[in-house]
């Protein structure tokens, strides 16, 4: 085995790219310090030394394997963050005024404003002079008044670690690490407030979302207003929480998050709708690219949904090449890549997790689920939408459960009553808010029928939600998490070649 | 073409379908379905509820921690009274109202804290609002200021309570029992100049005044009113605590008012004896907390049911034992919406259901 690995060289390069991501992982697992920098550079630059001199495939392999683990533990050591005085992290535990700039558009949700802001300077209480100090802040504030992305503020504050629940799994440290933030204030005071100059492609795009969201909240009201949103442009901040807690009961909460889960459980479903009114496979596969980009882009085109969205478009391409080798091979590059930006999304964003397990489902388990499931009509695309979604469930149900400690049992039956629907949805929620767009009275007039079905989907996760059983509360360890997916994983092969098997009659 | 008219076919049949739906299921059609089966049950009186459009409802929000309920009038005017700590209101005005329907006509702020304010903000982005009635009480929170804002923004009147006075909307009658005077800040030197330049009066007055600023007695800024139709009413406390309940108590004795109405004065009369206060329904001060709702007012009040609007596993402990067993042991029912949800009340005018 190890000699076809080295004789083929795209299993060479894609065993290279795992050694790197199991290198990632090791070192996030065991949390090496930014002491270990030097060492793991050093070890590694030995190792391209050897791998680069080395004659033999099967030698090369090896130490090829070890160097990119290297690399992999080096490239996490060198996401931890440096505690110099250059660093914001340096003063946690002081009173301090930072200036700063607001780098993302604030999130207002469950009564608080949440602003993350690239510190620029620092005065330090009790010492006069101000020092330059970078890295990320993040203000909790009361909701009004609302701050915008790109305004300059000055805020005075005690610098703080996130805080940690205790007893629970979910790290809220790690949460934010992930996206560079090490220090929270939590009592802030607002000193000083100016309009600084920002991105004007981003003030755009945010501008003309607000405009969209504003036109929507017209024609539609809350709760819809907020859904159509969400499943438009993934705006999910905006649903009540009561919802979003439904949603996630009835295991349905990837319809509204942006994730590549959902994009790629979305497009898939609106790939399956094109064909199955019939478009002609070219042409839906372009409309739905052209649905990611519009997606990404009004999502906030933020890193996280940017992933989403090469997540999604990776997904589309697999479907329509139907080479599920290949695209195993090119999410295992997405992955090395956007673990070379970012090594911290391995272990600490369930997003990305997520993404990355359910595309795997798409591509290695829609084949054996379509032999299953060959006896259901493939109406308006009915059947690729569920086989797409239920492959997803099956790859994403373990980590779920394990993340955020909750098992729905009626996830199965949520998803087959409302995920058919959601490409439909988006088309009339799209249609209204078009015709709000060119003459309110007619998206109003429109409205109605997107409302139709938003209102069905809400009552049904409604009532679903609503059983004392419809999800369970659910710990499990870390090595059961591991068994779990190998059962899953043997199951599907046991699957596949019985398939195999038959055809060969 | 065919796969056009298809598609416009599929339109049209979900755009019907919606409008078809949104009707049955909102504030009209629903109120007169409702509103036969109600009949139906009680066939006593029924000469007054002859038009479908003459019944009240009432329905207090299942808001969490927190203030905020829809009164539709049986002329089908809406009044909102107090938003809920956060956007939910949104949501429950979008399940009670029709799609189409983005007018609130009456926005009442008992008093402005969080938990009966920051929904009313909401609603004034998204809604259409007629008129805001409020105490005039100044408040210094960012929420509270917005508010403000957001009704000079849009032009919108604002009514201060400042005496005993009733208003009819749609039908029905909003008696507005306190505040008894002036409570915005520019009028406060006015009032204490009319006491007649007493210097005790003054001096108490602005004590007063300084305590209404500290939290806690915010509550007893609470815009407190009666609604009625017909013999039926409805007792809104905000969060008016026990000290307000007994400003109201002194003068239950004096029923005659010089701003009540006619009809309100001959039915004070009619009702021998009785408070002013007495009502059928009463929304229960301060989420049942035990700073509100005594044993003297309650029996005053006389309500037959009582709705504490309330979080479920608030921080604050509300509502009260105590005030929970009070209300028992006076043989009054008590609808929690941490309990039931929304509740919905319907009047025809004689009887409450």
């Amino acid at each position: 085995m190890f000699q076809k690995i080295a004789g083929s060289k795209s299993n060479f390069f894609a065993a290279l790219l795992f050694s790197f991501v199991f290198g990632v992982f090791a070192a996030g697992f065991i949390n090496f310090g930014n002491r270990f920098f030097w060492p793991f550079f050093l070890i590694s630059f030995i190792l391209t030394a050897l791998f680069l001199t080395e004659k033999i495939k099967r030698k090369q392999l090896f130490l090829g394997c070890v160097l990119f683990f290297f690399f992999g533990l080096w490239r996490f050591v060198l996401s931890q963050p440096s505690q110099s005085p250059k660093n914001l992290i340096y003063y946690i535990g002081r009173q301090a005024q930072v200036a700063g700039e607001i780098i993302s558009e604030p999130v207002t949700r469950n009564g608080s404003q949440k602003i993350v802001l690239a510190s620029q300077r620092i005065i330090i209480a009790g010492l006069a002079e101000q020092r330059s100090a970078r890295g990320k802040l993040l203000i909790l504030l009361e909701p009004h008044p609302a701050y915008f992305y790109g305004q300059k503020i000055t805020v005075d504050c005690a610098l703080e670690k996130p805080f940690q629940k205790t007893g629970e799994r979910f790290s809220y440290a790690d949460y934010l690490g992930k996206e560079g933030i090490w220090v929270v204030c939590l009592s802030p005071k607002i000193l000083s407030v100016e309009n600084g100059k920002s991105n004007i492609f981003v003030q755009g795009l945010i501008g003309f979302r607000n405009f969209l969201a504003g036109r929507l909240e017209e024609i539609l009201q809350e709760p819809y207003a907020a859904f159509a949103g969400g499943l438009l442009y993934g705006a999910r901040s905006n649903l009540p929480p009561d919802l979003t807690n439904a949603f996630n009961r009835t295991g349905l909460s990837h319809i509204v998050a942006v994730s590549g889960y959902n994009i790629s459980v979305i497009s898939a479903a609106l790939l399956a709708f094109l064909n199955g009114i019939g478009f002609s496979r070219k042409r839906s596969f372009k409309i739905s690219l052209f649905g990611i980009v519009f997606f990404v882009l009004f999502a906030g085109a933020s890193s996280s949904v940017v992933r989403a969205g090469i997540m999604g478009v990776l997904v589309l391409w697999a479907k329509n090449s139907g080479r599920s080798g290949s695209a195993g091979r090119v999410l295992l590059f997405t992955a090395f890549l956007m673990l070379i930006f970012n090594p911290r999304l391995l272990l600490f964003d369930a997003g990305f997790q997520l993404s990355f397990l359910s595309t795997i489902g798409l591509i290695y388990f829609t084949p054996v689920l379509e032999k299953i499931f060959y006896f259901l009509p493939s109406r308006l695309g009915l059947k690729d939408a569920l086989i797409t979604t239920f492959s997803a469930l099956l790859a994403t149900y373990p980590l779920i459960i394990y993340q955020f400690g909750r098992l729905s049992l009626v996830a199965p039956v949520a998803n087959l009553l409302i995920l058919p629907f959601i490409p439909l949805a988006m088309a009339l929620c799209f249609v209204s808010l078009f015709g709000a767009v060119i003459f309110l009275p007619l998206g109003q007039i429109f409205a109605y029928s997107a409302w139709f079905l938003l209102w069905y989907m809400i009552e049904v996760v409604n009532w679903l939600s609503g059983f004392e059983w419809s999800a369970l509360e659910l710990k499990i360890s870390g090595w059961s998490f591991v068994l779990f997916y190998i059962t899953i994983i043997l199951f599907i092969f046991y699957l596949k070649r019985k398939f195999n098997e038959k055809n060969s009659f | 073409m065919k796969k056009i008219l298809f598609s416009l076919l599929i339109f049209t049949a979900f755009l019907i379908g919606g409008w078809w739906i949104n009707s049955f299921r909102s504030f009209g059609p629903s109120a007169v379905l409702n509103k036969v089966n109600f009949l139906k049950s009680n066939k006593v009186n029924s000469a007054n509820v002859n038009s479908p459009a003459s019944a009240l409802k009432v329905i207090f929000f299942d808001i969490g921690q927190g203030d905020s309920a829809l009164i539709l009038t049986p002329q089908g005017k809406k009044i909102l009274v107090d938003g809920g700590p956060d956007d939910k209101v949104l949501s429950k005005l979008g399940k009670y109202l029709p799609l189409r329907d983005k007018k609130i006509d009456v926005m009442i702020l008992t008093h402005p804290h969080a938990d009966h304010l920051e929904g009313l903000i909401s609603v004034l982005r998204r809604y259409e609002v007629g008129e805001v009635y409020y105490s005039g009480m100044i408040h210094t929170t960012a929420g509270f200021l917005e508010w403000l804002k957001l009704i000079k923004e849009k032009d919108i009147s604002m009514k201060i309570i400042k005496k005993r006075e009733t208003v009819e909307i749609g039908g029905v009658n909003l008696d507005f029992l306190y505040p008894d005077r002036d409570l915005s800040l520019g009028a406060v030197s006015s009032a204490a100049g009319t006491a007649g330049g007493n210097g005790a009066t003054d001096i108490s007055d602005s004590e007063q005044e300084s305590k209404y600023k500290s939290n806690g007695n915010l509550n007893n800024t609470s815009v407190v009113f009666k609604l009625s139709f017909g013999r039926t009413s409805f007792l809104f406390m905000g969060d008016a605590e026990k000290e307000v309940e007994e400003i109201l108590l002194k003068k239950c004795g004096d029923n005659i008012n010089d701003n009540i109405k006619e009809e309100a004065l001959n039915k004070v009369k009619t009702e021998n004896g009785d408070c002013f206060l007495k009502a059928d329904v009463l929304k229960a001060g301060h989420h049942g907390s035990h700073t509100s709702s005594g044993e003297e007012f309650l029996r005053a009040v006389k309500p037959k049911q009582a709705i504490i609007s309330v979080g479920k596993d608030n921080d604050y402990g509300h509502p009260h034992l105590r005030v929970l067993r009070r209300l028992e042991r006076l043989g009054i029912k008590i609808l929690r919406t941490d309990e039931i949800g929304d509740i919905e009340m319907m009047s025809d005018g004689m009887i409450i259901k």
